[in-house]
């Protein structure tokens, strides 16, 4: 029993109301994405912080405007009103909602008293209602939604006591215990009903409504007949309604007689100004390339001088073991083995890093929102939009939550496009094989051509991303005209330390899921490149007829048309387990094949290159050829090897032959080429 | 009192009142959600080009929406 078990509270509301802030202030920062992270595409649950009264377990829920799931993602905020967490039931909700945008949220409040659910709510973003010269009065609110109500400012973390001082008189309501199990064996019928009745009050609640504070009201000439040709049916509860008008206009009360709304200070005037730019539609899109350009270069940069760090360590630490276990099997396995496997993926880490911390920065500062706008159009000719956008951007980090965060699509077909290309995207996986393929090719040349070649690479996984998305346009059975309908939030600065936390997470779970492969795979590896041991031969003699390398040599014919010999093509086998294991394997199996070889590099990764150049030497120019470089890459490029792609793809379609055909299609197209595009370049080089 | 146009209609800048929204319920019920309902003022801010999304102000949120969605929404222009 952990301390907030049976005191499960979901914290529920629209995007970008604050919820995650409130979050993150009751928790203490002390969050656990729960499976895997994606900002709030899955589930993140915490215990609320003991110093704040008593505990609960708290769960961060996908924002939502209504409770009827218009994607995936918002399926995940009824399911656990529905159904709790882990078999506990949810024994409160705390609603947050932005008190700028009252008006155009409160029907979620309604829509979950109406379920039965104990609800508290909390008045985020008070602070910028503060700045339009606005308060609330809370009593009143109280008063007229029937539900109990706290001020929170999420910047300064004011009201997060209340919110927990409020809790427990909810979590106690028997009524509403009764009602809340129910919910669970609610029928379809129920839920058809509920629904209707409920968008019917959506209408009513909304429009007897005065507009958000700052909105000139005008009561005069309502058109009666235009809102009842809306309502279609919903019958008009007039005491309700009329008991609204009344009391809601005193919801707001003026602050400051004296504001005048149009200062840099306030975050809505910056919005609408940085609007103004960032969304014209030139402007705009010369910005957006900017954000991009700096967003892939800035990967390198800064990632740069920290690598070289990591690596110099990796290479110490190989040193280091050889010198204390020797040259024996030990020795040669820690070092060779372990060392060698995860040094060549662990100098990646600050790339992938910082690719998460950077979309994440972009994300939280309200402008991933304005980029999805700007490219709602050109997607929607290759049958996707707006909503792909940051599922494919975050694609080029890891595949695996990209397919998640691709939950909040709300079009069916647009999800499958877009689950389908995802793998296309070029994924920081890709970043060890490509970075050590570049750095052969351009060994010892100046430092742009790598990156050159290495944008060349990224832009041609989009363009490939868009071939293959657009085929499939073409393919498909068209639906009806897709929705996009997005609010931009108001632009903000993001978090530094969340973000920190974030970006964290991500790369740890990274390394979490390609750990486990890594070593598997250097044992396996090892065992089999030492067994069986012939007594009498050298280590490099045992290896040639090891188990290991008869594998390769049966296997050799399958890699041998493009252009690569049998240890690069076990290396290419068990990338399949995930792309990166392609460089740990070789790793090690190029230095026990040639163990005699004293290299005078100081480091890990020039001790592989000189040791890729000799291969190339054995095989007369064949194996790591330019020919056999760029097929490999192309390969790379296109083939799908990565298990945990493949299950989440196979979790996120619900379909396992959606998985399979995506696997297959990739794994023998990219085969195709590479062997064609080998051939070719091999036979033009040759003359 | 200004003409009854469809939001697409309206300039860049140009504001409306809600008159109508039309479309299946499914779009219906996604724009209510957002805060457009019979009666509101928007204001288009911004359009993007080639047919792309347009973004409008309501109640002081901004929204982007495609031009599917604009399609629906009938406004008086004030």
């Amino acid at each position: 029993m952990y301390p907030g078990a049976n005191r499960l509270v979901a914290l529920v509301g629209p995007p970008n109301s604050g919820k995650t802030t409130l979050f993150n202030w009751m928790t203490g920062h002390n969050i656990k994405p729960v499976n895997y992270p994606g900002s709030t595409v899955e589930v993140f649950r915490g215990d609320t912080l003991s110093s704040l009264g008593p505990v609960f377990e708290l769960l961060d829920t996908p924002g939502v405007h209504s409770l009827f799931p218009k994607s995936p993602e918002e399926e995940v905020t009824l399911h656990s009103l529905q159904n709790g967490f882990r078999n506990a039931p949810v024994q409160a909700v705390v609603l947050v909602l932005d008190a700028t945008q009252l008006s155009r949220q409160i029907h979620l409040l309604k829509q979950v008293q109406d379920l039965g659910v104990p609800v508290l709510v909390a008045l985020s973003m008070t602070d910028l209602l503060a700045k339009k010269g606005k308060s609330i009065d809370v009593v009143e609110f109280e008063r007229v939604w029937q539900a109990p109500a706290v001020l929170v400012d999420g910047r300064l973390g004011g009201g997060v006591i209340d919110v927990i001082k409020n809790l427990p008189v909810l979590s106690e309501d028997p009524i509403a215990g009764v009602r809340r199990l129910a919910l669970k064996n609610w029928t379809e019928e129920q839920w058809r009903q509920f629904k209707q009745e409920s968008s019917g009050k959506l209408a009513r609640i909304t429009q007897s409504l005065p507009s958000s504070p700052g909105t000139p009201k005008r009561l005069d000439n309502i058109d009666h007949n235009s809102r009842e040709t809306h309502l279609k049916g919903g019958e008009t509860d007039n005491h309700q309604e009329g008991q609204n008008q009344t009391t809601s206009e005193s919801l707001y009360r003026i602050s400051n007689e004296n504001f005048k709304g149009s200062n840099l200070s306030n975050p809505y005037a910056l919005t609408r100004v940085g609007d103004q730019w960032l969304l014209s539609p030139w402007l705009g899109s010369v910005f957006f390339l900017l954000v991009m350009s700096f967003l892939f270069s800035g990967v390198f940069y800064f990632a740069a001088p920290l690598m070289d760090l990591l690596d110099f360590g990796v290479s110490q630490a190989n040193d280091a073991v050889h010198v204390w276990l020797g040259e024996g099997i030990l020795g040669s396995f820690i070092g060779d083995g372990l060392i060698a496997s995860f040094g060549a993926v662990i100098v990646f880490l600050p790339q992938i890093f910082i690719l998460f911390f950077i979309i994440g920065a972009l994300e939280d500062s309200g402008y991933l929102a304005r980029a999805a706008v700007l490219v709602d159009k050109p997607l929607s000719l290759v049958g996707l939009g707006g909503r792909s956008f940051v599922p494919l951007l975050s694609g080029f980090a890891c595949a695996v939550p990209a397919l998640m965060a691709a939950r909040t699509i709300r079009s069916q077909r647009e999800r499958w496009i877009a689950m389908f290309v995802l793998p296309l995207t070029s994924c920081s996986a890709r970043l060890p094989v490509y970075g050590l393929l570049l750095s052969f090719v351009f060994l010892g040349e100046p430092a742009w051509k790598p990156g050159v070649s290495l944008a060349g690479i990224y832009m041609g996984s989009v363009l490939l991303s868009a071939i293959a998305a657009s085929w499939l346009h073409r393919v498909l059975p068209s639906s009806k005209g897709a929705t996009f309908a997005l609010e931009l939030p108001i632009y903000r600065w993001p978090n530094f330390l969340s973000l920190l936390r974030h970006s964290y997470f991500k790369t740890k779970t990274y390394l979490v899921r390609a750990g486990p492969l890594i070593l598997l795979f250097s044992l396996l590896i090892w065992v089999f490149s030492s067994f069986p041991v012939t007594p009498g031969l050298s280590k490099s003699e045992n290896f040639q007829q090891s188990y290991l390398a008869q594998f390769g040599r049966a296997t050799e014919f399958l890699v041998e048309p493009m252009g690569l010999e049998w240890r690069t093509g076990l290396a290419l086998i068990s990338s399949f387990a995930a792309r990166e294991v392609f460089v740990s394997t070789l790793a090690m199996l190029i230095s026990v094949s040639n163990p005699n070889e004293i290299s005078d590099e100081d480091s890990f990764r020039g001790e592989m290159l000189v040791r890729m150049g000799d291969l190339k030497k054995q095989t007369n120019d064949r194996t790591f050829s330019l020919a056999s470089v760029v097929a490999l890459i192309l390969f790379f490029m296109i083939s799908l090897q990565c298990l945990s792609t493949v299950i989440t793809a196979y979790k996120e379609s619900g379909s396992l032959r959606f998985a399979l055909a995506q696997w297959g299609a990739y794994t023998v197209l990219a085969y195709c080429l590479a062997v064609l595009t080998f051939q070719f370049l091999h036979a033009a080089s040759s003359y | 009192m200004g003409a009854n146009v469809r939001m697409r209609e309206l300039r860049v800048g140009q504001s409306g009142r809600i008159t109508h929204i039309g479309g299946d319920s499914d779009l219906r019920e996604s724009l209510y959600e957002l805060g457009f309902f019979a009666d509101r003022e928007l204001t288009v801010l911004s359009r993007m080009p080639f047919g792309g999304p347009d973004i409008v102000e309501i109640d002081g949120a901004c929204i982007a929406l495609r031009s599917t969605e604009a399609e629906c929404i009938q406004v008086r222009i004030v």
